[in-house]
């Protein structure tokens, strides 16, 4: 039996409002973890992670430690990292390159497909023991989306790519936007904790009338050290910090897209100096050019021209075509959670991509950045405010008289719009309570 | 080795005690002005080319290739204390108190007035009702002029920088 019924479910979900419970309720958040975690597409990790037969990678997905592994014959597998003889995690090692896993407390031994290899003392077992029973358990769906693994602890439901709807034009053009065509995660991973639910920061992601408040001082500070300056002596981060000082009709004329399935994105809004999306210094005439030499004018043209911000694909990834950067939050608890920052590298398009990139991360999201940790600030004082069971409900109603809705599902709006917040709420009702609960 | 010279220094020849206790001086003088709040003296004890550095981990070669907790140059530590200053700076509404202790202070001198030093150090930090402590190692390459030590560059390599972090405000 559920903690919480359906009905009780969907009552806190309302097209311009939510319950507090949503975020507070240590009990929502446990069917979360069953329901969308549990069950939905989820990414885990990318494919150059475990390049070559043999190599693997542990992460997580939910609330599940898990090992990707590419086996013998280039198949990537998701397997839970629990060994099924006594429970102990059979890997820790984040990344790394075997011919088979052992699990360290009684050397029960796995090949790279999670099926059971060997066991000390194997006549000590009846010849009744199901060997083929005692493998690693299998994640049922693991796909991967031009290089992006997803995996699924349900055997059944919609395909990753009907998951992924429109949405995959965001990993499409960061894949497209590389000369090669090939991206590989590279440069290390900020892991930010932060006491506050998980859906704060995808909320947030797409929130742009936040960013003239909540990152003021941010802003001003920046004006400030960049006064007197030339345009040109400044730096990229002293760029960015000053970019999220745009008016509100500057944000509002900035795009806001969703889909059926709860993803959205909105479009660049970075416009001139170091950061702008297309610019003419010489490692991006040089970049242009190779872009060019393998897909063609138009097709450059395209790609180049998808110039967009975060991308969020639901439940809980963003991703930044432009500069190459991922965010993917882990749940902990309805009160904590962890954000892993990481950034992609454009083979063979020139040094100075990536070390925009790299900028560009540190900037806005290493633990001291002088953005994101106003933005950090807000979560647990919000956090903190929805513990008052006094006052119940949250507001998500602005512009959503404006909200333009395709034939498709996919919805438009204003920049300022809380459409991206109310799109996932309809995503979340999907699954926490439609058909698939 | 000499005891003066520590382990790791590849070059540089032994310093005097004299000369140890008055880099130990600077060292301790630095995480005062910061526990202090006092931003800008602590800014101004760097040269204009000088980098104030946090990589993610100690074999970390640069801050192009690698994300870093901090990478400030002069403009980024000049816009971090615009900040850390600023009335709607949500994360100092309460400003942090910070404990700077230094340890283990070892240091040679690696031409005519510059010194490299290493030395281990404990941030104890209170910030929005919480209390951590912070630990790792600093290397400081140091010039010595008229007016005392400038700093010419600072690594500071963090027990858990690719660990799980909380926000970071007040600088280590």
């Amino acid at each position: 039996m559920n903690a919480i019924a359906n009905h009780e479910l969907a009552g806190m979900v309302h097209p311009d409002r939510v319950h507090r419970r949503v975020y507070a309720d240590q009990a929502v958040f446990d069917l979360e973890l069953d329901r969308i975690f549990g069950r939905g597409w989820i990414y885990v990790g990318h494919e150059s992670m475990a390049k070559k037969a043999n190599d693997f990678f542990s992460t997580w997905l939910g609330r599940e430690p898990i090992i990707v592994t590419r086996d013998g014959e280039g198949r990537l597998h998701g397997l839970i990292n629990r060994c099924p003889h006594r429970g102990a995690q059979v890997c820790n090692a984040a990344q790394g390159h075997a011919r088979h896993l052992t699990c360290p407390y009684h050397a029960w031994t796995f090949r790279m497909d999670g099926s059971l290899e060997a066991m000390p003392r194997m006549n000590g077992y009846p010849a009744s023991f199901d060997r083929a029973g005692h493998g690693l358990r299998r994640i049922p769906r693991v796909e991967s989306y031009r290089g992006f693994i997803f995996a699924s602890l349900a055997p059944k439901g919609i395909g990753l790519v009907e998951h992924l709807g429109s949405m995959a034009e965001a990993l499409d053009n960061m894949v497209d936007r590389s000369p090669t065509g090939e991206l590989e995660a590279a440069g290390g991973v900020f892991h930010q904790e932060y006491a506050g639910n998980w859906k704060l920061h995808m909320e947030n992601a797409t929130d742009l009338v936040h960013p003239g408040v909540v990152h003021e001082s941010s802003v001003l500070a920046g004006r400030a050290t960049a006064a007197g300056r030339p345009d040109e002596a400044e730096t990229q981060a002293l760029q960015m910090l000053q970019a999220n000082g745009l008016t509100i009709a500057d944000f509002d004329r900035v795009d806001l897209k969703g889909t059926p399935q709860g993803h959205t994105y909105m479009g660049a809004f970075y416009s001139k100096g170091d950061i702008a999306p297309e610019r003419t210094d010489a490692p991006f005439l040089e970049y242009r050019a190779a872009l060019m030499a393998r897909m063609g004018e138009a097709k450059t043209a395209a790609v180049l021209g998808r110039a967009t911000f975060n991308n969020l694909i639901y439940p809980n990834i963003s991703v930044n075509p432009l500069f190459q950067t991922m965010r993917r939050v882990q749940p902990i608890s309805a009160d904590r959670s962890i954000v892993h920052s990481s950034c992609f590298r454009m083979i063979g398009a020139p040094e100075d991509f990536f070390h925009k990139t790299i900028t560009f991360l540190s900037t806005a999201n290493s633990p001291s950045s002088l953005i994101s940790t106003d933005d950090i600030a807000i979560f647990e004082r919000t956090q903190r405010g929805l513990s008052s069971q006094q006052s119940e409900w949250l507001n998500l109603a602005r512009n959503i008289h404006l909200d333009e809705v395709a034939a498709d599902g996919s919805v438009a709006a204003k920049g300022t719009s809380e459409m991206a917040i109310r799109l996932q709420f309809k995503a979340w009702l999907h699954h926490m309570v439609g058909e698939a609960a | 080795m000499n005891a003066l010279n520590p382990a790791g220094a590849k070059t540089g020849k032994p310093v005097s005690l004299e000369q140890l206790r008055s880099i130990e001086e600077f060292l301790i003088a630095q995480g005062e002005l910061l526990d202090q709040h006092r931003y800008e003296e602590w800014d101004a004890l760097f040269d204009k080319a000088a980098v104030y550095w946090v990589p993610t981990t100690p074999e970390q070669q640069d801050a192009l290739n690698t994300l870093s907790v901090y990478h400030d140059d002069a403009q980024g530590r000049d816009v971090r204390i615009r900040r850390l200053r600023h009335e709607k700076n949500l994360v100092e509404e309460t400003p942090t108190r910070t404990l700077h202790m230094v340890q283990n202070v070892r240091a040679s001198e690696t031409g005519p007035g510059e010194f490299e030093v290493r030395a281990r150090f404990l941030m104890l930090e209170y910030r929005a009702g919480v209390q951590r402590l912070y630990g790792g190692t600093y290397l400081h390459k140091l010039r010595e002029g008229d007016t005392g030590f400038t700093i010419l560059h600072q690594r500071v390599d963090l027990l858990n920088g690719d660990g799980v972090l909380p926000v970071l405000s007040v600088p280590f």
